[in-house]
């Protein structure tokens, strides 16, 4: 806009203060001049303070005539309509071609025109402004006359308000939030949305026949009156969770907040639904899964930690909390490695948290050997454990979940199982296993030197039955193998075939080994090598028989003694009274009593003899031993005329293991008899000696009337007795024989014939007596 | 008849009532006076009341043995001689009696002569 086209204030002013020239001449009749001119001029006050702005036309749509009201509007001055503007210039382009029409029809049809319009016009400055006019042809012209009035204020208003209208209904119809307004008094509905009829089933006219109660169940009428009533108030705007009915009589839950309003002096309560039904299933289900993955977390036996993609702590289950030392209150949302200290078990050094590698790999990792978890309170556990991701629906990794055990109990038995295994491994019996089909997979070292092996190889992959006697099978496959099946274990003695062929005595115990599940694994069994027990038992047996046997020996014995001597006692009262008379029963009276005296001997040699048996095993020393016999021998014999020499050449400390009492009866034995082959004088030389490593060697010289061969070859065998005029019993030997082989020994007698001597001689087994022995520091590192 | 013998007393103690009458026949013939018990308790009742010089007796007896019954005459009378009997070869028992001041002992069955030695010489005739 040029300056010059601004309006101009100046002009309006003299127009505005300036008088109408139309038809002011000068010459005309003085009244009629004079009507004129008020007329004019009253027209013209009229013209110019209607407050309207008002226009005169010419056909050719000139704007003849102006008042001041039209040129403040179109902001031109009148000078510059007057006569100049057509008013198609000043109406807007879009409703210039109607009012052309308008115009036309005003003129050659003026029933047909419309006499008050709205249109638009453009000031000066081209701004668009609205106008109500009223147009009519002034009687008697061609010319109109148009008075308007400008409408741009209350068209704009109108607009706004239309506008502002759609708006809100678009709103009010296209919420998802259902709304309904219903009358504070009579709590009918006055006002439904799509949405809320959607929710409830209703149409809006049904809902609008309805009120609060007919949407409501009954039984929460009370609660949602209530809620209503708090909202009239203005004491709270949201009342969640309200149980609705639908026209069907299915149920829904909504928040519902409201809102008083006041419309034409009525008060109303504008309700916006919320159907959170979906929502509070969600929740529900939520609330559901959370709390069962609480349920099964929480029984879990291990240590359970949840963790977000930041390593912050969501879960702790009562197992982590334990040893952790952390609850899982506290816990919730701090980094893992404030709650969960790991270190390497060695090392004492930090392992780091397997969080970020299970976030890159995206797969479950374990965590590092040896670990140690640190609690709270310093208390440190050994630990196994993994890591794995959570995933998502769209398996997107949402977090971590740690998983780890105490080790505590794990490691203890692992050690327990190390210890026994070093007890299996060190003892000296059979332990072996064998998997279901016999084959050995097992054996200790124990068991290879027992089975007569050096390494494990010779054995392995044997059959338990090579190791059994071929006849005894069937009773360990069918009975004993079973019986342990059925009974957990089985005990017994049978013999062990070792792989050089020889049968050993043994005990013996199988067992089953079963897995967690009680399932049949393996066979196990132990082997004790009895032969010694065996032997020892053996040796107990016959003594024990013995010991019966002597003592009803000694028993008879004595019990004979007595009418023995009864015999003989009268026998020789007899005799000594024999006469001439009575001459011829001398004889036979002394056969009565040589048998007497052969019994007496006999039952002497018995009595010693069952002093002998069945006596406890002893160390003995031998030299005191012998020294012991003499003297007994010298109670029944005199031996003063005897010269003993006892020569001895081992260590004082040699010991033999037996019977005490007979292997004394042994040496009184063969002194006896070396003092009745020499009589009343003569050499007896005893010599002690060592024969090897494990046996003394014993001599026993005398220089009697010796043995001959015929004498030689029955001397151990019993009942014959070598010496002359039935002196003997021939128990003697034998039973020293007997004793001497019963203690691992032997004895032969030698001699170069009669009249010159014999010689006995006596291997036995000794052993050397263990004392206390203080050794010397110097020993020791020698040793070493 | 030995006139050494000549109102000595021996006392016999045992329980073998024929070798009581045995031994008590033997020693008569020889001149002793002789008195026999059967048991320990008549024998340790007899040398109270007789006083014997000499005392043979039996190891082997029922209920009270002789090395009971020795023990009991020992702790009232030191002074009287005891032969002691026993089974042949029984050197323990001899011992055992030994600790108890016994003079001689005789194996049984014996000669009627060892009977007679033994008695001779514990009490050194």
């Amino acid at each position: 806009m040029t300056p010059e086209e601004k309006p101009c204030y100046d002009d309006y002013n003299d127009s505005s203060t300036g008088v109408p020239r139309a038809g002011s001449e000068k010459s005309m009749g003085k009244q009629a001049e004079t009507a004129l001119r008020e007329s004019e001029e009253r027209y013209s006050t009229l013209f110019e303070n209607t407050g309207t702005s008002i226009i005169i036309i010419e056909e050719d749509m000139t704007i003849s005539l102006a008042n001041e009201e039209f040129a403040r509007h179109t902001g031109y001055t009148l000078s510059e309509i007057e006569g100049v503007k057509k008013w198609t210039e000043i109406v807007d382009r879009e409703d210039i071609e109607w009012m052309v029409e308008q115009h036309r029809l005003r003129r050659e049809s003026p029933g047909d025109a419309m006499p008050s319009y709205e249109f638009r016009y453009r000031t000066k400055s081209g701004e668009l402004r609205y106008a109500l006019i009223n147009v009519r042809l002034m009687p008697g012209t061609r010319k109109s006359m148009a008075s308007f009035i400008d409408i741009t204020e209350r068209k704009r208003a109108e607009n706004a308000l239309r506008e502002s209208e759609a708006r809100y209904k678009a709103l009010f119809t296209g919420a998802a939030e259902g709304i309904l307004m219903a009358d504070l008094q009579m709590k009918q509905f006055h006002y439904a949305n799509p949405a809320i009829c959607r929710m409830f089933g209703y149409t809006e006219d049904e809902l609008l026949r309805l009120g609060v109660e007919d949407i409501h169940p009954q039984e929460s009428l009370e609660h949602v009156l209530a809620e209503f009533e708090a909202q009239v108030r203005g004491e709270k705007t949201l009342a969640p969770d309200l149980p609705c009915l639908r026209k069907d009589g299915t149920l829904f839950y909504a928040n519902i907040s409201g809102i008083s309003v006041v419309i034409k002096g009525h008060k109303y309560n504008v309700g916006f639904f919320t159907d959170i039904t979906e929502r509070k299933r969600i929740q529900d289900k939520l609330a559901q899964n959370e709390s069962e993955m609480r349920t099964t977390l929480y029984s879990i036996g291990d240590a359970v930690i949840s963790l977000d993609l930041n390593s912050r702590v969501l879960m702790m289950n009562p197992v982590a909390e334990k040893l952790t030392g952390w609850s899982e209150l506290e816990a919730r949302g701090k980094l893992l490695d404030d709650v969960l200290c790991i270190v390497n078990e060695e090392t004492h050094c930090k392992v780091d948290n397997p969080v970020s590698r299970v976030l890159k790999e995206g797969n479950i990792v374990g965590m590092a050997n040896h670990s140690l978890l640190i609690a709270r309170d310093g208390t440190e556990r050994p630990i196994g454990d993994s890591a794995a991701p959570i995933f998502d629906r769209d398996f997107n990794i949402t977090g971590v979940v740690i998983i780890f055990r105490d080790l505590t109990k794990e490691r203890e038995t692992e050690a327990k199982i190390l210890e026994q295994l070093a007890i299996i491994e060190t003892y000296n019996g059979l332990v072996a296993l064998a998997d279901m089909n016999g084959k050995l997979i097992y054996i200790n070292p124990g068991g290879i030197k027992m089975i007569g092996a050096t390494e494990p190889d010779e054995i392995l992959d044997k059959n338990f039955t090579d190791f059994i006697e071929q006849g005894k099978i069937k009773r360990v496959t069918d009975e004993w193998i079973p019986t342990a099946i059925r009974e957990g274990v089985w005990n017994g003695e049978h013999t062990l075939k070792r792989i050089d062929g020889i049968i050993i005595p043994v005990a013996q115990t199988i067992f089953p080994i079963r897995d967690v599940e009680g399932n049949l694994k393996h066979m196990g069994t132990i082997i004790r090598d009895i032969s010694i027990q065996k032997e020892m038992q053996e040796k107990l047996l016959t003594s024990e028989k013995l010991a019966v046997m002597g003592r009803l020996v000694a028993d008879v014995a004595h019990e004979i003694n007595n009418p023995l001597a009864i015999i003989i006692g009268r026998t020789q009262l007899i005799l000594r009274r024999i006469n001439e008379y009575s001459l011829p029963f001398k004889e036979q009276l002394e056969i009565i009593l040589q048998s007497a005296r052969r019994c007496k001997t006999i039952l002497g040699n018995l009595l010693s003899y069952s002093k002998t048996i069945g006596k406890n095993e002893d160390a003995v020393n031998l030299v005191d031993l012998i020294r012991e016999a003499i003297d007994n021998v010298n109670y029944q014999h005199d031996m003063s005329g005897i010269e003993v020499a006892l020569n001895c050449n081992v260590q004082s400390n040699t010991e033999i293991i037996g019977n005490k009492v007979a292997l004394l009866s042994v040496f009184v034995n063969l002194i006896r008899n070396a003092r009745q082959a020499m009589g009343e004088k003569g050499y007896l030389i005893i010599n002690i000696g060592k024969e090897n490593d494990n046996q003394l060697h014993i001599e026993i010289h005398d220089s009697g009337i010796g043995i001959n061969s015929d004498q030689m070859a029955n001397l151990f065998k019993p009942f014959i007795s070598g010496w002359k005029d039935n002196e003997g019993t021939g128990l003697g030997l034998a039973t020293s024989l007997g004793i001497i082989e019963t203690h691992g020994g032997k004895m032969w007698a030698e001699s170069d014939g009669e009249g010159k001597g014999a010689k006995f001689t006596i291997l036995l087994p000794y052993k050397l007596k263990e004392g206390k022995v203080v050794k010397t520091m110097n020993e020791i590192r020698r040793e070493k | 008849m030995n006139k050494n013998f000549m109102h000595r007393k021996i006392l016999v103690i045992d329980d073998e009532q024929e070798l009581l009458n045995l031994m008590q026949n033997i020693l008569e013939v020889e001149g002793f006076q002789v008195f026999c018990a059967s048991n320990g308790a008549d024998g340790i009742l007899l040398n109270e009341r007789k006083d014997p010089d000499l005392i043979i007796l039996d190891l082997r007896m029922p209920e009270m043995d002789g090395i009971e019954t020795l023990h009991k005459i020992r702790k009232y009378d030191n002074k009287v001689r005891v032969i002691i009997l026993t089974g042949y070869g029984c050197p323990d028992t001899i011992r055992e009696a030994a600790d108890l001041n016994i003079s001689e002992y005789l194996s049984k069955p014996f000669e009627n002569e060892d009977l007679i030695r033994v008695v001779s010489q514990a009490l050194e005739l």
